[in-house]
């Protein structure tokens, strides 16, 4: 069960990284200024799932270990490039992915102590 | 590099030509302080949370936030860092692209676990499976880091001109 909610932790959050791409696009396109910036549609939507998967995170750190949990949420890395390559069309390059890979297999060395 | 064209397909034509997104550039000044700003959050509310009496009856009383202030401050200061490099990260993000920015961020983990082995007061140890990590999640950084810029990549349907500056 807590492994779906870390799926659903690493979704949110995906989601929200995407969000906020969008709001910064959006800022930078349409030259919204102050107050305007915060009333962004993708700045408010970025906030609320960023913050739905806080409060499912902090719920989860409450059953699952924190050096087995943190690792999981590394495969957000691959998500994001994944998500970023098919809605904002961003090639990454071999060396970008094997960069990605380097991270993700390093956080979870991270979490593990021997 | 040949090699970079055959493998990024389009967008790597231009690459080579029109920009490379220096390592000193604004953008990654942005990412930069959005990871620092995140490291001190994250240590911050660690120390906070974990110095914070356990909640109950006793905190309807003002004497209990009183004497938890410290941990109090160092919560809020936490929340308040966390909010700072949410905008740095949408400053970065109007100039380097998503997925080149976003495994950037791993370099909080790194700086998490250098602080927290070396600040005695969160009794963290040195292993060396985490060592092994660091060094991992730094190549990939580099790797990242030093590969062909491409935010002016004219196959991505949001590519933003550069700011001048």
């Amino acid at each position: 069960m807590s492994i779906f909610f870390i799926v659903i932790v690493c979704f949110l959050t995906c989601i929200g990284q995407l969000f906020q791409k969008k709001a910064a696009l959006d800022w930078h396109q349409k030259k919204e200024s102050g107050l305007d910036k915060f009333r962004n549609k993708w700045f408010l939507f970025a906030l609320f799932t960023l913050g739905l998967g806080l409060v499912i995170w902090l719920n989860v750190l409450r059953w699952v270990p924190l050096n087995i949990a943190y690792p999981m949420l590394s495969l957000n890395f691959v998500f994001v490039a994944l998500a970023s390559h098919f809605w904002f069309g961003e090639r990454a390059c071999w060396r970008e992915w094997l960069g990605i890979m380097l991270i993700v297999v390093g956080v979870v060395m991270l979490g593990v102590r021997l | 590099m040949a090699g970079d064209n055959a493998d990024c397909g389009r967008g790597c034509h231009v690459r080579g030509a029109l920009v490379s997104v220096s390592f000193f550039s604004r953008g990654y000044f942005y990412v930069g302080m959005s990871i620092i700003l995140v490291t001190l959050a994250q240590l911050s509310m660690k120390w906070g949370m974990s110095h914070l009496p356990a909640l109950d009856l006793r905190a309807l009383s003002l004497v209990f936030w009183i004497d938890a202030k410290i941990a109090c401050l160092f919560v809020f200061g936490g929340v308040c860092a966390y909010l700072l490099s949410m905008l740095c990260w949408l400053q970065a993000l109007t100039i380097v692209p998503l997925n080149r920015a976003y495994p950037l961020l791993s370099m909080s983990y790194v700086l998490v676990y250098m602080a927290s082995i070396s600040l005695p007061w969160f009794h963290e140890f040195f292993s060396l499976s985490q060592c092994i990590g660091v060094v991992l999640i730094t190549a990939g950084v580099v790797a990242i880091v030093s590969s062909p810029a491409q935010h002016l990549d004219p196959a991505s349907k949001n590519a933003m001109p550069r700011t001048p500056g």
